[in-house]
């Protein structure tokens, strides 16, 4: 098996090193930058240009939440942690987090950044609060996953809005583009922090 | 060779050593750590690549969210194990987590 690895390995790199280089789409998305709003390219493919299969990916992990909560082991969740040093850190850490994902989220439209960072930052910010005890996810996973369904409906629904100004479903009209996309990725970021901090404690009874 | 050659020369070793470690091992245990440590060199060489949303998101998901699901449920089929036959095993092979899921499990 570890021979096979290692070939495959060999095989991919050689195939790396023969492979020529081609064009790509680079020099499209840059033609049309300045209709979605945002000057970060990936953002721009991302929540414009592709905008759909952002969309879909949204409503995969609130899909994965549903499905993980009657397969995960049923556990009870462990006590809440006590003691000042990790309360008093978590309470510290966890606001930090906070502005931390919102600085990133923010900072998406110009540089690397985005929903999907600022989620993480946040749902790590839910964990962390949850193992001291002051958890803000719901406790039943259907309504976690039902507040995270509501991101995914607000840009469903901008999606479906942009029709009657632009005639084409996730075509945001280039004058506002920049205000929609930052709207709907506070919606996304906020619908994939709690779904998967939800995740991360799917099948845990409440202790 | 120059230094920037080295520090991807040591990356690529590392990737591909991470990423046997996590496919090879025996401890479950040890190969989530590798797998989490993988998915950390991977976006340290995504960014060496030039591609630093590539490394955001790898970081993000590849180390930070799959590892932290990873981690969750080994522990979870550690306490899983201690409900089911008694001692089958506190060594975390492969087969002792597998079968920490199953009693654990929906049944």
């Amino acid at each position: 098996m570890v021979l096979g690895a290692l070939a495959a390995a060999a095989a991919l790199f050689v195939g790396l090193v023969l492979l020529q280089p081609v064009p790509g789409l680079t020099p499209e998305v840059e033609r049309h930058i300045a209709e979605t709003g945002v000057s970060n390219p990936v953002t721009a493919v991302l929540l414009d240009y592709r905008a759909y299969d952002t969309l879909m990916e949204l409503l995969i992990v609130v899909l994965a939440l549903l499905a993980a909560e009657p397969l995960a082991p049923r556990i009870a969740a462990r006590a809440p942690l006590a003691g000042p040093v990790v309360v008093g850190g978590i309470g510290a850490l966890a606001p930090a987090l906070a502005v931390l994902g919102g600085y990133v989220l923010w900072i998406g439209a110009t540089a690397p950044g985005g929903a999907l960072q600022a989620a993480a930052l946040w749902a790590a910010a839910l964990i962390l609060l949850e193992t001291v005890g002051r958890g803000l996810v719901p406790r039943a996973t259907n309504h976690a996953a039902g507040l995270s369904a509501i991101g995914v409906a607000v840009f469903f629904g901008a999606g479906l809005g942009a029709v009657a100004f632009t005639g084409m479903p996730l075509d945001w009209p280039a004058k506002h583009a920049g205000a929609i996309i930052l709207g709907i990725e506070v919606a996304a970021a906020a619908a994939l922090a709690l779904g998967l901090a939800a995740l991360f404690r799917a099948g845990t009874a409440a202790p | 060779m120059t230094p920037d050659l080295i520090v991807d020369a040591v990356l690529a070793a590392l990737v591909l050593g991470l990423a046997s470690t996590a496919m090879f091992v025996a401890s479950v245990r040890i190969a989530v750590g590798a797998f989490i440590a993988l998915g950390a060199v991977v976006a340290v060489l995504w960014a060496r690549l030039g591609a630093p949303d590539v490394a955001l998101a790898e970081a993000v998901i590849g180390a930070g969210l799959t590892g932290a699901l990873l981690l969750r449920h080994l522990g979870l089929a550690d306490e899983g194990e201690g409900e089911g036959e008694g001692d089958t095993g506190r060594d975390g092979t492969r087969e002792d987590a597998r079968d920490g899921r199953r009693d654990g499990g929906v049944a």
